[in-house]
């Protein structure tokens, strides 16, 4: 048991090292040159209030530009990673991804309507937040009309959500000005980091660091409750407040990444399950290494989309180009136990 | 009285009654064996006292207390549970399965303690399992599957340990052994009720009888008073043979003839 925290403790710190790694290379990495000296140097200094012996320019190059970009890409899928991990945990199901609620096209909507009406960035990521969350409300009503709060009808409820969400959307692109609020809305559907800035990530933290505490808190619970509704409760499980819980503060995660980042898929599919590869199914370690490998993830993903081509790809074309064949190589290695 | 049941009604839906009228008692040292042919209602017997289902007429005490009105984690705490099927959507260890056995003793922010790590090492040390204890559940064979679902449900040292259907899917060999483990619980103090529809479990287990009829009304008493040729004529619906073996000293239930 011992040899097993061990092993555990030694992958956290060697993920750990490879993020830090790896922001450093993001920070260098981009159309304007800056070396792993020079960018550490400006982090540095400015993180200890000196002031800054590189130019203007390369500095403003990583702290206003690469910076806010890395800081958002690595929370949006550490937060990605560990809802995709709750809800397949909730719902038994590894195929679930975190959007499956209704998240994505409810955050969807609401950033469609601040872009139709003009509004600024910081209107759009809020009603996106809201837009999420109301999507994800309706969901959850639904099993309450119908008197049925199993987790079929909640997983049937969202994909009528979703459905309902995505004509309604459909609806607002066709109202919309073909040459800049059509193409203002479906960029932001694609997922962008490109808009991050510094005044982001206060309210970002704010917005994810409560729920992702608290489900690091009740990640053992979620082992509990992937045992299935009926046997969850006779091990003395109270499912209906955990269980809404687990799935509050992971819909507060997805919808607080995607306001700030728009819709970004695969992420919180397979980083998950690649968790599970790496130390068994146990939540209380899949959460944790999730976050770790979600961040990877988001920021190798982000930092292709900036140097690869001429102009910038939106990240969830990367994410796709990147995940299916890499979902597909998981599938391949884990084909025995999904025979099962 | 551990279990007590009062004139117990319960139906899905209100055309077709599933439970009808059923009383039931049993306590600490006790072993009952409920004993019906498929569909009967055996199951949902034990969905209700595990408090799974609450929308009965009639009254189910679990130490006295009316159990719709005690919690999930109240209840687990008095009784084990070891369910029909043991499947696991993801591949927890053996360690990790009968760790959840301790939910009844961890708050909902927290995760099981140093203390309750040493109950699962103990408990599989006692069960002769502990060389499981890394190999993954879905992994394991049926035999070894309902050991440690055994394992989990005993963790928490219960009053009570209600299997269902416990020796289904199983070879002869595990069989036994499931049985083995049964009788050694019982004769060890727990209250154990199991479901079954072979009645040569019951007579193996040798304890208190309750019998389901098709109606869902329920005959409780002794295993020699109610494993008799008639009585399993009208659960079963056909014709079986109770006779003593000489050489074992006990009844076995046959089948004569195709």
């Amino acid at each position: 048991m011992k040899t097993n925290k061990k092993k555990l403790l030694t992958t956290y710190i060697i993920l750990l090292l490879i993020l830090i790694v790896l922001i450093v290379f993001a920070m260098c990495l981009g159309k304007y040159d800056v070396t792993p000296k020079e960018s550490l140097s400006i982090l540095f200094r400015a993180i200890t209030f000196r002031e800054q012996i590189a130019d203007e320019m390369t500095a403003n190059v990583v702290l206003k530009l690469r910076l806010p970009r890395i800081l958002v890409s690595i929370f949006v899928g550490a937060a990605l990673s560990i809802s995709g991990a709750c809800y397949q945990g909730v719902f038994k199901n590894p195929l679930v991804s975190p959007d499956f609620l209704g998240v994505s096209s409810g955050a969807c909507i609401g950033a469609a309507i601040a872009i139709l009406f003009s509004l600024s960035s910081a209107y759009i990521s809020s009603f996106a937040f809201i837009g999420g969350i109301i999507a994800v409300g309706i969901t959850a009503l639904i099993p309450t009309l119908i008197r049925n709060r199993s987790n079929i009808i909640l997983v049937l409820s969202g994909i009528i959500v979703s459905s309902l969400m995505s004509s309604i959307l459909g609806f607002i692109k066709y109202t919309a000005d073909p040459y800049t609020q059509l193409a203002s809305i479906t960029y932001w559907t694609m997922g962008d980091f490109s808009y991050a800035s510094l005044s982001d990530i206060a309210p970002m933290l704010l917005i994810l660091i409560p729920p992702l505490v608290i489900l690091l808190l009740m990640s053992w619970w979620i082992d509990v409750l992937s045992m299935g509704e009926e046997e969850a409760r006779t091990l003395g499980t109270n499912i209906k407040i955990i269980r809404t819980l687990v799935i509050i503060c992971s819909t507060l995660l997805t919808s607080g990444s995607i306001c700030f980042a728009g819709t970004i898929g695969w992420v919180g599919l397979i980083v998950p399950h690649f968790s599970r590869m790496l130390v068994g199914s146990s939540n209380r370690k899949v959460l944790p290494i999730s976050c770790i490998l979600g961040a990877l993830f988001m920021l190798i993903v982000d930092t292709l989309t900036r140097i690869i081509g001429v102009t910038e790809m939106p990240v969830s074309i990367m994410t796709g180009i990147v995940g299916a064949p890499f979902f597909i190589w998981l599938l391949f290695k884990r084909r025995n136990e999904i025979a099962q | 009285m551990i279990y007590e049941v009062k004139n117990l009604n319960f139906s899905y839906n209100k055309k077709n009654s599933v439970l009808n009228d059923i009383n039931l008692q049993f306590n600490e040292g006790e072993l009952l064996c409920v004993l019906g042919k498929n569909g009967s209602g055996k199951s949902t017997l034990f969905k209700c006292l595990l408090g799974l289902l609450k929308q009965y007429d009639g009254e189910i005490l679990l130490n006295n207390k009316e159990i719709k009105r005690l919690k999930e984690k109240d209840i687990a705490q008095i009784v084990g549970y070891v369910p029909q099927n043991n499947e696991s959507t993801f591949d927890f260890t053996v360690y990790e399965y009968v760790l959840m056995g301790l939910a009844s003793n961890v708050s909902m922010f927290s995760h099981p303690s140093i203390e309750d790590e040493k109950k699962v090492l103990t408990v599989l040390k006692e069960m002769d399992l502990i060389n499981l204890s890394q190999r993954k559940f879905n992994e394991l064979s049926g035999g070894e599957k309902q050991q440690v679902s055994i394992a989990r449900a005993i963790v928490k040292q219960p009053k009570v340990i209600l299997f269902d259907e416990p020796t289904a899917h199983l070879d002869y060999s595990n069989q036994i052994k499931v049985l083995k483990k049964i009788k050694e619980l019982s004769n060890k103090g727990y209250a154990i009720a199991i479901t079954t529809h072979d009645p040569n479990h019951a007579i193996l287990l040798d304890g208190k009888v309750a019998l389901f009829d098709e109606n869902g009304h329920i005959k409780q008493g002794a295993r020699k008073e109610l494993i008799t040729e008639d009585n399993l004529k009208i659960i079963y619906g056909t014709d079986l043979k109770i006779r003593y073996l000489e050489e074992f000293k006990r009844d076995v239930c046959i089948y004569p003839a195709l």
